[in-house]
């Protein structure tokens, strides 16, 4: 907030001039003309405790007044005698005032503000420089910072989860360091990135990743408790100054800085409980057992258990109860200390902090090491230079889950037969599921596997801003972001991931960085009475990586582990890529606003990357913006109704750059091959034919917005429409194999969002005693194929271990569906005695027999086969979005925040073979009401080894669920208590403390397919998410 | 505020100087010059690139694209020798035991553009027309440059070869030009014409063997083979015979004293090897995991036992004379999983025994040997009316399984009779070459050649069999549909 007023006051000074000079406030030190006279001074803080600069202080009916300084505190002197009423302002917080009698002697009065409405934020950062709120024409989302619980929160992305209507934040899986997904206004990709553009402390820092891999994300080195604020910028005319990497959005965060005033030294602890949410009722090993043999007969073949196999089932015919062996309870725990400060020439911020969190699966964890310098200096009058850096080290310990469907620790709890010990007699690990498809045994995954990432990763720049003359200031500025990451890998022999190659072995480093290097010259005056304000820049971006891939098997033993490395027989080194790519930017901006009523906006900016065609290497991505502030007009004085009123249209173009690297290009891949037993390296083109035309996806959007406020500003409401349609998105062309090539990557196919945005902020009560804000934001969108080039569908395998249980694509993009939609074999119930039978080719033991699936033959072909697979459901939501109220009262205040998401389906992965009703993986307990001639009034199949294990319309579930993400109360403990602290509060925050649903896998916020466009909302049996508790202490000095 | 009138020229000229300079100096950073892959334009420069691109040309032989899956599933299964494993749940893999196959059969057709068999095929055809037309500039020693271009010959006419005989009529493109044409099916005739063509071209350039660290590479007597095989395939059997005793005449070639040894690994250093699919455990050398598919489960397929895809019929083991050494060594039904416990199992097939399953496939797949060019001999003999002197060469091959681990002396199976009948003889050599060249993909061929006569008999002892599919329309594939569908200039097969 702090930085906020700051960033105003200078905005403020700079565009308007004398005309608002008004509006600031100044301090009076005009004298009193009482003769006795007292001081009352005290602190000014938000509910929280957190010092509030820039308050109004004053006494009421008097010329008495103050602002307060950086740590809050405010001093007015020569208060005169008698009773007196002391008031405290602050944009954005209800006024508070206190009656008291003075009677010469110095009093303190302490005011804890309450925040009046999130949205009130009074400037806001966009790309390339801050602008007030009021003046945007864009739609640029804030996130209100105070209110998420930081403390408990594993990464920056969470922050955005639920409390920005437009952004879609799924948490993939719910492994500690697990990744996310966002999407800004739906997914407008399908072969490349559909998530936005991360710029940090204005460093372009962290581009979206089309990676299907869950556990990425890019946000994790990030420690929160860093934030100051974060803005989420939605419509084309905030996005286009990014050109090619804005059509996905971007999201900005600005990290916390010094402050002028006094030192400051901050600490933060807390410590909590994991627990897993809740388990999966599958089968004990005797009900296994049974429905094995069952399937088996029901199809005329020999049993699998004999009776005495059965009775020799451990735990007197109850198994082995995979999840409880695998599950656990874990903790977590984050540490912060940090001291910031600073005067009229230097600001310093200076923060350390470690956040550990454990894994509910077994020898699964995550944690992060993080240090943060933001450093600025006056240097003179005219020139500021300065430096935002922070580094961080995080380590990831990984159980496999929902990186491949069958292949999987969780999944091994799910899958794993219940009638099997889990080791054999001699002591060693039962390797493999017997009598199921042969998943691996979890619990020896758990206690012998060895898999770890580590990031050492450093986001900084330097920055230097000299003021040329008053009107023109040049910005310059060099950024750096680097990473080096390394992931361990180690399967010894007594697990399955070891036992076959006598101990398995990986050590995989790669280091990336970018350095980019940005100069804009920012020239504002008035024209014609009118503010003006022209921005141009030219930046420059260099990225390079590079990786090498070690591995070796066959270990006389398992003693060294993965740094054993050299000691295996096989070693082969994997790969080493190597990339490079460059980006050119021109941009340019005018903001231009008449009389505080009509503003415009024109942004444009010139692209030139490294990644597109030689016939296509630059684009040009132009934007439009116009909003009228109707409450300044003068018919709209007299109303009551309306305290704001504005409305903003945009449209704009923007690019998406992330098609990869060198895939325009004609080169060649190793294809070696061996004589006299030896290896001989060869080289063969590419199976992708090149293409020199290959560029940008492209996006047009346009977007009608409504601000309004009501009451005084005590609700506001920010309504936005918007439809996008993307088009020249890349898709891999197949080529027929007589071409010499099998695909060519092209610009071909369009896609398009629709939607509408909510985001509602109510103050229900201010009063002194008793504080009750509430924040809504809901979203709306639909996504729509347009076109594929010649297909008018393509199916989609994802694979992942999908083909390998289903041998075939479970999702399909279509022209005129949603991206990313289900698709497999509907049902109608079950096929009782007697039903007619409409097929007339039948598959024997399945087709037309009492207790299987009535499949629909969809194309009354007769026959049901793949051809019959229709669209069954879709993982994208209608609505989504949060709810937060925030209740404060006296030094007690209580954080509510519901999350949720509506009309999503969710493929349950895991129920093609565990609700199958057949011997390949363990069943839910479902299959305990399975058909049976005797028990025929149920939707569960009957018994049958040969069911196909394919998608059907029963693994699709409503996804529809509302979490109550997190549950904060706080309590500010008396100063007695801790004397020398301006500020100290205990905090207990529950999080996942329930979720209303019907999804029946572990948590129906799952997205196993991480950021790839084409499957979203598929569940590969996803790590289970943990419910947690968790006690903190905040201390401020 | 204060007025500035002007911004100072001498600043802004600096300005625009830096800007543009930078902008100038940096356009060059647009083009991508990737340092861990090589551009096409870069290549075909040295006899060591012309040496790579051939070696790309064989890599498709060991791969998925063609003996690693793509050939070795539906030759295998499809046939009376062998079927897809009891246990096998995916309906696309069964098909092909069932010859019900459909024109997206992944196994049959490939996925998506990748096409299969029909695609692994082109593959290699694309990397030799590759060779031909981009080696012939490059400057080196010309003898080596001709052997070259003789290899990449080679490799061309043996893609049409199976091509022609599993799709019939099949677009023939020479060049990278051809190849961009998508141009429609061409008569099996000019197909024929060229494999005539290019094996001839290279049996004169091509060297009866090579050094050891070249075994593998295409000799002349692979290149008679070749065109042996399809000339017995197209039933003209004097050059059949012509350049079948070319090979035996040569000198070059011996059967190994014990049967399993022409399979076991280091085959292409033994006499027997003409031409295979070259599989090596070697890092970064393409190795056909044979064994995965070949052996059973119950040894667990993650670890040393395989996924059973394809496992003998009881009723071809069961062909075999009794005390067949061949039979012995050909099939297996107890081993060890990796827990080191004993397990028994259906029969398997036990002829491809690689070092180390997983880990060491070094396997080769054999594509000529001896014993099938002396049967080859025998069959054109045969049916040129030299019935006493082609049982001779059959006798030879049985000889050696009379010998068993090089030394016994079995009673079978035992010389045939030297006054056999024309059609006993054709009947016995095709016997011959079922047992001999069991599960080398050979049998289906045969199969055809025989106009499914043997297959319709034999094949429905075996459950899993659609008798309704042995019909004539299935002796080719059909044109994988996707394939139609991205060419339309290609027409499917009758009866698909």
């Amino acid at each position: 907030m702090m930085t906020r007023l700051t960033l105003l006051y200078a905005a403020a000074a700079l565009t308007l001039g004398a005309s608002t000079a008004a509006a600031v406030p100044r301090v009076d030190r005009a004298a009193s003309a009482h003769a006795v006279a007292a001081t009352v001074s005290g602190h000014v803080t938000d509910a929280n405790g957190r010092p509030l600069a820039n308050a109004q202080v004053f006494v009421v009916g008097t010329q008495i007044r103050a602002l307060s300084a950086a740590d809050g505190r405010y001093s007015l002197a020569g208060v005169p005698d008698g009773a007196q009423t002391i008031r405290a302002m602050l944009i954005g917080f209800a006024p508070q005032s206190r009656t008291l009698t003075i009677a010469g002697q110095a009093v303190t009065v302490d005011f804890a503000l309450a925040a009046q409405s999130v949205q009130l934020a009074p400037v806001v950062t966009v790309g390339y420089g801050t602008q007030r709120r009021r003046d945007l024409t864009g739609a640029v989302s804030s996130v209100e910072v105070a209110d998420v619980p930081v403390n408990v929160t594993a990464n920056l992305g969470q922050m955005l989860e639920g409390r920005v209507a437009g952004a879609q934040v799924t948490q993939n899986n719910g492994a500690p360091g697990g990744g996310l997904s966002i999407r800004v206004r739906g997914t407008n990709s399908i072969a490349a990135n559909s998530e936005p553009l991360y710029v940090i402390d204005g460093i372009p820092a962290i581009t979206g990743t089309s990676s299907n891999d869950p556990y990425q994300n890019p946000l994790s080195s990030i420690s929160p408790n860093d934030i100051e604020s974060i803005e989420v910028l939605k419509d084309a005319s905030s996005t286009a100054i990014y050109g090619a990497r804005g059509a996905a959005g971007v999201v900005l965060i600005t990290t916390k800085r010094g402050q002028r005033g006094q030192n400051r030294v901050t600490l933060d602890a807390s410590y909590g409980t994991l627990t897993p949410g809740h388990t999966i009722d599958m089968l004990n090993g005797r009900q296994f057992a049974e429905l094995a043999n069952e399937g088996r007969a029901n199809i005329g073949g020999v049993p699998f258990y004999t009776d005495s196999a059965i009775a020799a089932i451990p735990n007197g015919g109850l198994g082995t109860d995979w999840q409880d062996l695998v599950l656990q309870d874990a903790t977590q725990q984050n540490y912060n200390i940090g001291t910031s400060g600073g005067d009229d020439v230097t600001r310093y911020l200076l923060s350390g902090g470690y956040f550990q969190q454990g894994g509910i699966v077994i020898n699964s964890g995550f944690d992060r090491y993080s240090g943060r310098v933001n450093l600025e200096r006056n240097v003179s009058k005219r020139f500021l230079a300065g430096t935002n850096l922070t580094i961080s080290r995080t380590t990831n310990r990984i159980q496999s889950s929902d990186q491949s469907l069958g292949n999987s620790t969780v999944m091994g709890a799910l899958w794993f037969n219940p009638a099997s010990p889990v080791t054999n007699p001699d002591g060693s690990y039962v390797l493999n599921s017997p009598v199921t498809w042969p998943i691996e045994n979890p619990v020896a995954n758990t206690v012998g596997l060895n898999q770890q990432r580590t990031i050492f990763n450093t986001i900084g720049n330097v920055f230097a801003e000299y003021d040329l003359m008053d009107a023109l200031k040049l910005r310059s500025s060099v950024g750096l972001t680097a990473s080096f990451d390394r992931f361990r890998f180690f399967a010894p022999r007594t697990i399955p991931g070891g036992a076959s190659a006598q101990g398995s072995a990986q050590n995989q480093s790669g280091e990336n960085y970018t350095v980019v290097n940005e100069n804009t010259i920012d020239y504002r005056r008035q024209v014609l009475g009118n503010a003006l304000d022209l921005l141009g820049g030219f930046t420059v971006q260099r990225s390079r990586g590079e990786s090498i891939d070690a591995r070796n098997t066959r270990f006389s033993n398992d003693l060294l582990g993965v740094y054993g490395l050299p000691t295996g027989t096989q070693p082969v080194i994997q790969n080493s890529p190597y990339s490079e790519s460059a980006l050119l930017s021109y941009l340019g901006r005018v903001n231009y606003n008449v009389a505080d009523k009509y503003l415009v906006t024109l942004t444009g900016r010139a692209d030139g990357s490294s990644r597109f065609g030689e016939n296509n290497k630059w684009g040009f991505f132009p934007s439009a913006a116009v909003a009228w502030r109707l409450i300044e007009e003068p018919f709209m004085k007299h109303q009551k109704l309306f305290s704001d009123l504005k409305i903003r249209l945009s449209y704009g173009v923007t690019g998406n750059q992330e098609i990869g690297l060198y895939n325009s290009l004609a080169t060649l891949s190793g294809n070696n091959y061996a004589f006299g037993g030896t290896t001989v390296v060869g080289y063969a083109t590419n199976s992708a034919a090149p293409n020199p035309d290959l560029k940008w996806e492209t996006t047009r959007q346009t977007n009608v917005g409504f601000d309004m406020g009501w009451l005084d500003d005590r609700i506001t409401a920010s309504v936005d429409a918007y439809r996008s349609t993307t088009r020249d998105l890349l898709l891999s062309v197949d080529l027929p194999a007589q071409s010499g090539y099998q695909t060519q990557l092209r610009n071909v196919g369009s896609v398009q969002n629709t939607g509408l945005e909510l985001q509602l902020n109510t103050v229900n009560f201010a009063t002194e005693r008793f504080g009750w804000r509430s924040s809504l934001s809901a979203a709306k969108n639909k996504n729509k194929v347009l076109d594929l080039g010649v297909a008018k569908q393509i199916p989609f395998t994802g694979d992942k271990g999908i083909s390998g249980q289903t041998g075939g694509a479970v999702m399909v993009i279509k022209v005129g569906e949603p991206l990313a939609s289900f698709y497999g074999l509907r049902t109608n119930g079950l096929y009782q005695q007697g039903d007619p039978c409409p097929l007339t080719t039948l598959r024997p033991t399945l087709d037309c027999v009492p207790g299987e699936y009535k499949y629909v033959d969809t194309n009354g072909d007769g026959k049901i086969d793949a051809n019959d697979r229709v669209i069954l459901g879709n993982g994208q939501p209608d609505w989504y979005g949060g709810l937060s109220n925030d209740f404060t009262a006296g030094p007690v205040n209580v954080n509510v925040f519901l999350q949720g998401s509506f009309g999503n389906e969710i493929l349950n992965g895991p129920a093609i073979n565990d609700r199958n009703v057949s011997n390949l993986s363990n069943q839910t307990t479902d299959a305990l009401n399975r058909w049976t001639p005797t028990n025929t009034n149920t939707n569960v199949p009957r018994a049958n080894v040969n069911r196909p294990r394919e998608l059907y319309d029963v693994h699709v579930e409503d996804g529809s669920f509302i979490r109550l993400q997190s549950l904060s109360i706080a309590y500010r403990l008396p100063e007695r208590l801790v004397p020398r602290a301006d500020n100290a509060r205990v905090v207990l925050t529950g999080q996942n403390l329930h979720v209303w649903t019907d999804y029946s896998g572990f948590d129906p916020e799952v997205n196993s397919f991480g950021g790839d466009a084409r499957a979203r909302g598929i569940d590969l049996g996803a790590y289970p998410r943990a419910r947690s508790w968790t006690l903190g202490l905040n201390l401020t000095f | 505020m204060t007025r500035h009138s002007l911004v100072p020229r001498a600043g802004l000229l600096a300005l625009a100087l830096v800007l543009v300079g930078a902008a100038s100096a940096c356009t060059d950073l647009l083009t991508e010059r990737p340092k861990d892959r090589i551009s096409t334009d870069a290549f075909f420069q040295t006899a060591a690139d012309a040496k790579a691109a051939l070696a790309a040309t064989y890599r498709p032989l060991s791969t998925q694209s063609l003996w690693g899956i793509n050939l070795q599933w539906p030759l295998m299964a499809a046939t009376d020798e062998s079927r897809v494993g009891p246990e096998e749940e995916n309906p696309n893999i069964v098909a092909l035991t069932q010859l019900a196959w459909t024109t997206t059969n992944p196994y049959i057709a490939g996925s998506n553009s990748a096409g299969g068999a029909w695609g692994g095929l082109y593959q290699m055809i694309t990397r030799a027309n590759l060779v031909l037309a981009r080696v012939p500039a490059i400057t080196m020693d010309e003898t080596q440059k001709a052997q070259m271009l003789g290899e990449a010959k080679f490799l061309r006419a043996l893609g049409y070869f199976y091509l022609v005989r599993l799709y019939g009529d099949v677009p023939l493109v020479l060049t990278p030009e051809d190849q961009a044409a998508l141009g429609p099916r061409a008569p099996q005739a000019d197909v024929f014409a060229q494999i005539v063509q290019d094996a001839t071209e290279a049996e004169a350039v091509l060297p009866q063997s090579w050094g050891s660290s070249d075994k593998g590479r295409a000799t002349q007597g692979a290149a008679e083979a070749l065109l042996a095989e399809q000339y017995l395939w197209r039933g003209d059997w004097a050059n059949a015979a012509l350049f079948a005793k070319k090979i035996i005449d040569s000198g070059v070639y011996d059967l190994v004293p014990n049967y399993i040894d022409a399979f076991l690994p280091g085959s292409q250093n033994r006499s027997e090897e003409i031409f295979a699919a070259q599989s090596s455990s070697v890092t970064g050398a393409p190795a056909i995991d044979i064994a995965a598919w070949e052996y059973p489960r119950a040894m667990n397929p993650n670890s040393n036992g395989g996924w059973g895809t394809w496992q003998p019929l009881q009723s071809f083991i069961d062909s075999y004379p009794a005390g067949d050494y061949r039979k012995e060594v050909s099939f297996f039904t107890s081993g060890i999983d990796p827990s080191g416990n004993v397990v028994t199992f259906l029969p398997h097939v036990y002829k491809y025994r690689p070092t180390a399953r997983p880990g060491q496939q070094d396997v080769n797949w054999p594509i000529y040997r001896y014993a099938d060019v002396l049967l080859m001999y025998a069959e054109a003999l045969n049916e040129q009316g030299q019935t006493p002197a082609a049982i001779g060469y059959v006798n030879m091959v049985r000889a050696r399984a009379r010998n068993g681990t090089g030394s016994e002396n079995r009673a079978e199976p035992a010389d045939l009779s030297a006054s056999l009948s024309q059609a006993d003889a054709r009947a016995a050599i095709f016997d011959e070459r079922k047992w001999e060249l069991a599960f080398e993909g050979k049998r289906w061929f045969d199969l055809v050649r025989q106009g499914f006569t043997v297959f319709q008999t034999a094949e429905a002892t075996d459950p899993t069999v659609i008798p309704a599919n042995i019909q004539p329309t299935r002796m080719v594939w059909p044109i994988p549909q996707a394939q139609i569908d991205l060419n339309p200039n290609l027409t499917q097969n009758p009866g698909y």
